[in-house]
């Protein structure tokens, strides 16, 4: 559909928020129409799906004519749209919504390894390297030092003595480390970037992704140990060291199946990736029921890093690399939208309200020491100046997993951990409004949006 | 995610498996089975994923249960919606014109005598017993009249008869038959709850409301990557808001479509980029519909043998006088032969009315509109060629 002359400049700003104010206001009046007994309660999720596929679109339009990201306008809807501000998708419906998240998460985690070329790993190793060690060596400790100091403040109740507040500040930093990279992937594809700076970030991004659930369950390890006063849970640790790798396994297994479904048959290629997403997940779950029940232990496959394995899989070790990211661009954009609005809707705004202040605090700290994370990580790899620069502010973003290491964090220490998982939440929540929008300035001065197909 | 949602997800991913198998199977090897004659062209039309879906049933294997079903009404929501808008964008004034006016007049005289018999004998079949006995027949009827787009297709791509006068008609017909029935489909759905006239009026406020909203999307699409999204939202949209209201997605849609094919520029672009991803959506409907016809339980085989005898009489009757509209000094009079196979678009309109209405009649009407699907098709590959029989 080519641009009208109507919908280009700020009068298709216009235009585009007087559109998305119709449709709000549709939804806003859809309980108001006298529609009789023939009312059809379930077929009102597809039309909250479509409300919200539209409204983030138009939203994110408006963004990027504002030189936002696009992904923040998606959230912005989801927002807007959700339980705590207009309503217009109540939390019952929201709830609903949830479960399409799997399939949206796993599909973006199999683009997300798509893109990940070996060569250009190989060619980035050092730079990744160096700001993934920059990271952990110094937003751990800085964080964990800032809980410290502000434990006379902290919005929940420590009885910890000595010790036992830094192992708190361990894991809160352990958590500030994390990243998205569906949110990395989603931006860099909105801005089109590539090149050395684009590159590098994504490979500490994906990088990151497994590093810091081992690192998670390493302190989580040693701070048991610490608080309770017995031996370290190694058998823990080993689980989740092994939990990785064998989702790494499964992940190249299914890349390779996939590889063979392109070569020998290849139609409906979207279909069967959107469909592939789904069962990762499903797979991934299915598995940790039948393992609690068969033998009482948690084995918990990774369901995005099965999927980033599989597309890496394709991309590097087979040729149809091509034909994988062919059938993934043609679908991806319905998903990130669908994916990015409900994480919207499912914000928990109330929390945030509740403990802005100190969160505030903790989100600023964290983007300082990215930032200084970068610059000393980058320098010591002997990267340019884009990289020392602006490497930290495509670090701001958090998401899925950083929000399910909160709620491993509450389920692990029952005792504090719901509390500390309350305040990361709220965290999380302003570093996945305010996080694109950094790694798009990023990206912007390093020169490198627009430069990619 | 509560245990109830994780059941809805697991029951989801069983469907998208069967469909994915379904898809790859008929992709890679049925175009290759030799059936027989009857069988020729049944493995290729999708009528497999109706069996597949009754095999899923509670009836058979209950793979797919009530619960899955209802789990997966939003998506067929969509589907409805979705075909209803395909549909609809087909029918561009500009391009109608240039049909020559004898064709409409066959089509009109084919489908007055099929919706005759059918309305005729299922009325009487029907008025035995039942709630809505004349809403529901003039349902059923109208889920009769269409003619397979797909049948035509295969006839076309296997054999010479693509380049046949009689086969221009017909395809004509497989989207004028169901233009009939989606346009009475809809006329009938708006009594099987109080209030008809007010519902009908419903009707064609939502579909001029969709069509505004759709011709809002369109234009605020700013490039083809953004078609899908802005289509898909607006199908969504749209279809779940007429499914809300009791109303029927595919007729809502169908006049939305046909609204904007005629009023946007870009209507075919638009066409054409969702046609790329129908049969995947047509097959969910049919291994739904299959699910759903083992549910309901329906198996009324009076109903089901008058609307088969009704439709195929119909059919034929209905072919003779197209045929003598066409060319009345002679000419070929057996065109009913090749306009038996069953719409795709009858199948959505069963849907749609077990969507919306779940009973036990409709369960029944349901069983022999695709008992219907399922013998036509057959018979359908054994006879095509009488069609192009001169007298």
């Amino acid at each position: 559909m080519a641009e009208t002359a109507a919908a280009r400049g700020w009068s298709g700003l216009w235009l585009r928020l007087a559109f998305a104010a119709g449709l709000a206001g549709i939804m806003a009046l859809l309980d108001r129409i006298p529609l009789g007994e023939g009312r059809f309660e379930p077929a009102l999720l597809s039309a909250n799906y479509g409300f919200l596929l539209l409204e983030a679109y138009l939203l994110g339009e408006v963004f990027a004519r504002l030189r936002l990201p696009r992904i923040s306008g998606y959230i912005v809807a989801g927002v807007v749209s959700g339980p705590h501000v207009l309503g217009l998708i109540d939390s019952s419906w929201a709830h609903r919504m949830k479960a399409i998240d799997d399939l949206a998460l796993t599909f973006i985690a199999l683009t997300a390894g798509g893109e990940l070329r070996l060569s250009t790993l190989r060619a980035r190793f050092r730079g990744i390297a160096g700001i993934a060690a920059g990271m952990m060596l110094l937003v751990v400790p800085g964080l964990a030092g800032l809980t410290f100091l502000a434990r006379p403040w902290l919005p929940f109740q420590l009885d910890l003595a000595g010790p036992g507040i830094w192992v708190v500040g361990a894991l809160i930093g352990v958590v500030g480390i994390a990243r998205s990279p569906t949110s990395a992937i989603a931006i860099i594809r909105d801005c089109r970037a590539a090149g050395p700076f684009t590159d590098t970030v994504f490979g500490v991004t994906v990088l990151m992704d497994s590093l810091v659930i081992l690192l998670f369950a390493l302190v989580a390890s040693v701070g048991g140990s610490v608080l309770t006063g017995a031996g370290m849970d190694a058998a823990f640790l080993a689980a989740v060291a092994g939990q990785l790798v064998a989702s790494v396994a499964v992940g190249f297994i299914l890349g390779g199946a996939l590889a063979l479904y392109i070569r020998r048959l290849r139609g409906y290629l979207p279909v069967v990736l959107m469909m592939t997403g789904l069962l990762v997940s499903e797979f991934s779950r299915w598995l940790a029921q039948w393992f609690e029940a068969e033998y009482g232990t948690a084995v918990h496959l990774e369901p995005l890093l099965i999927a980033t394995a599989a597309g890496f899989t394709v991309q590097n070790f087979t040729r149809e690399g091509e034909a994988l990211a062919e059938g993934l661009r043609a679908v991806a954009l319905p998903i990130f939208i669908v994916f990015f609005s409900t994480a919207g809707v499912h914000l928990n705004l109330p929390v945030l309200g509740s403990v802005w202040h100190l969160a505030l605090v903790f989100v600023a700290a964290r983007m300082a020491l990215l930032m200084v994370a970068g610059w000393i990580g980058s320098s010591m790899a002997g990267q340019g100046r884009a990289l020392r620069r602006y490497s930290g502010m495509a670090f701001f973003t958090q998401a899925g997993v950083s929000l399910g290491l909160a709620s491993e964090l509450a389920r692990r220490f029952p005792g504090w951990g719901p509390g500390v998982a309350v305040f990361l939440v709220a965290c999380i929540t302003l570093n996945e409004l305010v996080g694109p929008i950094g790694f798009k300035a990023a990206l912007d001065r390093a020169g490198e949006s627009g430069k990619g197909s | 995610m509560c245990s109830g949602e994780t059941r809805a997800l697991r029951e989801l991913v069983g469907v998208a498996v069967f469909l994915a198998l379904g898809l790859t199977v008929s992709q890679r090897w049925l175009g290759r089975v030799r059936a027989g004659r009857f069988g020729r062209f049944f493995y290729l039309t999708g009528a497999e994923f109706l069996v597949l879906g009754l095999l899923l049933s509670p009836r058979i294997t209950g793979v797919l249960d009530r619960a899955t079903l209802q789990g997966l009404e939003p998506f067929v929501g969509l589907g409805l919606g979705y075909l209803g808008f395909v549909f609809g964008l087909q029918f561009e004034a500009t391009g109608l014109r240039r049909l020559p006016g004898r064709m409409f007049a066959a089509s009109a005289a084919l489908n007055a005598v099929v919706l005759a018999a059918l309305f005729g004998a299922l009325g009487w079949v029907l008025a035995r017993g039942g709630d809505v006995p004349v809403p529901l027949a003039v349902a059923l009827a109208a889920s009769g009249l269409g003619t397979s787009t797909t049948f035509l297709f295969l006839v076309d791509r296997h054999t010479s008869l693509g380049r046949n006068p009689t086969f221009r008609f017909l395809r004509f017909c497989s989207a004028f038959d169901d233009l009939w029935g989606v346009v009475l489909f809809g006329v009938a759905l708006c009594w099987f709850v109080p209030g008809g006239w007010i519902r009908l009026a419903q009707t064609l406020g939502f579909a001029l409301a969709s069509s505004v909203i759709l011709l809002g999307a369109m234009g605020v699409a700013r490039t083809r990557e953004a078609e899908l999204p802005v289509l898909a939202g607006t199908v969504l949209f749209t279809g779940g808001l007429s499914a809300y209201a009791g109303l029927s997605p595919v007729l809502v849609n169908a006049v939305a479509g046909c609204i904007v094919a005629n009023v946007h520029p870009q209507a075919r672009a638009a066409q054409d980029r969702l046609l790329r991803i129908e049969k995947p959506i047509y097959f969910l409907m049919l291994l739904v519909a299959g699910a759903w016809w083992g549910l309901l339980g329906g198996g009324a085989w009076l109903i089901t043998a008058v609307y088969v005898a009704a439709r195929f009489g119909g059919k034929i009757a209905g072919g003779a006088a197209a045929g003598w509209v066409l060319n009345p000094s002679g000419g070929v009079r057996s065109v009913g032969w090749g306009v038996l196979a069953q719409s795709e678009m009858s199948v959505a309109l069963m849907v749609n009315l077990m969507l919306l209405f779940p009973s036990h009649g409709v369960g029944d009407g349901a069983a022999a509109v695709l008992t219907g699907v399922i013998v036509n098709d057959l018979v359908s590959s054994a006879y095509y060629g009488w069609a192009y029989r001169k007298v």
